[in-house]
């Protein structure tokens, strides 16, 4: 639970240093919709995939890159914790 | 083995400052590239709301009374890239029809499609033939969307798709094929948002003007791989 507020934060803060500030947003709560408030753009999931996949050293496949996962810093959060769950296979 | 061979290959050109010709070697040669078509149903559309104007820019249509380089003519665009506005021209030549998002007169980005009521001889365009598409009278194909480097970010490339999509609505089509590579993000990311549904996934080999396609049909609930269809192709693209 705790790894996972850490996560949080972490998204949290490249999201709002990264994506959000040039917008003139600061403040972004955990179900804030990211995409139609447009602080993830196609430039912006690009950059958040490669922030993903180094900091969290996971591998983010191009069929998961889809709106579900990406909305909000909730869906990211959960996606990625999934991603870090070991395999059933 | 491979992985390292192109790093190798990447770090001789670079160093002999020929990284340029590093890029266009790897669009010109490469191996099992997935592209994946893609198709949209246009009576679900996104709402357009104001958001091109928030944005500072409106979409127009590109005709070739607008790419002729008379800046001075108020309804003339302004491409700050002479590549895209060769291209431009040459698609307008096929009977291609356009839409760019324009700030003032300059053109940050530009989108083309293409029907069956295009009067070509052959098939509507050269990659509808390798991506299995097959456009009905009220479909369209859309194809090569590109943003100026300096003007990407901001939305930009949804709004231009997504201004695009209304537009060729209105023209009266009730359905947009497209394709992206996988790789793509940003492509990928357009698409997805704007909820194009996929088609198909198809493996491209490509040795200079020669393309082999591998078109995998996968069953979507078992993941089970059912039939293979291999294509090859010669084509100046």
């Amino acid at each position: 639970m705790k790894a996972m507020t850490n996560e949080k934060e972490l998204i949290r803060q490249f999201v709002i240093e990264k994506l959000a500030r040039a917008k003139k947003i600061n403040r972004i709560n955990d179900q804030d919709n990211l995409i139609e408030n447009n602080i993830i753009d196609s430039l912006g999931i690009m950059q958040l995939v490669s922030y993903i996949e180094a900091t969290f050293a996971v591998k983010v496949k191009d069929e998961d890159i889809i709106p579900d996962y990406f909305e909000s810093i909730d869906a990211i959060s959960s996606y990625i914790e999934n991603l870090q769950q070991p395999s059933s296979e | 083995m491979l992985n390292r061979l192109t790093a190798r290959v990447k770090h001789i050109l670079k160093t002999i400052k020929l990284d340029i010709v590093y890029y266009y070697l790897r669009e010109m040669i490469y191996i099992n590239r997935v592209a994946v078509a893609v198709e949209k149903d246009l009576s679900s559309l996104i709402p357009l709301k104001d958001s091109l104007e928030q944005a500072g820019v409106k979409l127009v249509a590109v005709t070739p009374d607008s790419i002729m380089q008379d800046a001075k003519k108020e309804q003339s665009l302004i491409f700050t890239d002479e590549d895209r506005r060769k291209s431009a021209v040459h698609y307008l030549n096929e009977g291609y029809q356009g839409f760019a998002v324009v700030r003032e007169r300059e053109v940050c980005g530009d989108i083309w499609y293409t029907s069956a009521r295009n009067n070509r001889k052959g098939p509507i365009h050269p990659d509808v033939e390798w991506l299995g598409i097959q456009c009905g009278e009220n479909e369209a194909y859309a194809f090569d969307m590109y943003l100026q480097p300096d003007k990407r970010g901001n939305n930009l490339a949804n709004l231009l798709h997504n201004g695009a999509l209304h537009e060729i609505k209105k023209n009266g089509f009730a359905r947009v094929f497209g394709y992206y590579w996988a790789k793509n993000i940003p492509a990928l990311w357009v698409h997805r948002t704007l909820r194009y549904k996929e088609l198909r996934r198809i493996k491209v080999t490509r040795l200079f003007f020669i393309y082999f396609h591998i078109d995998e049909v996968v069953d979507k609930t078992s993941g089970t791989l059912f039939a293979k269809r291999y294509g090859f192709n010669f084509t100046f693209r």
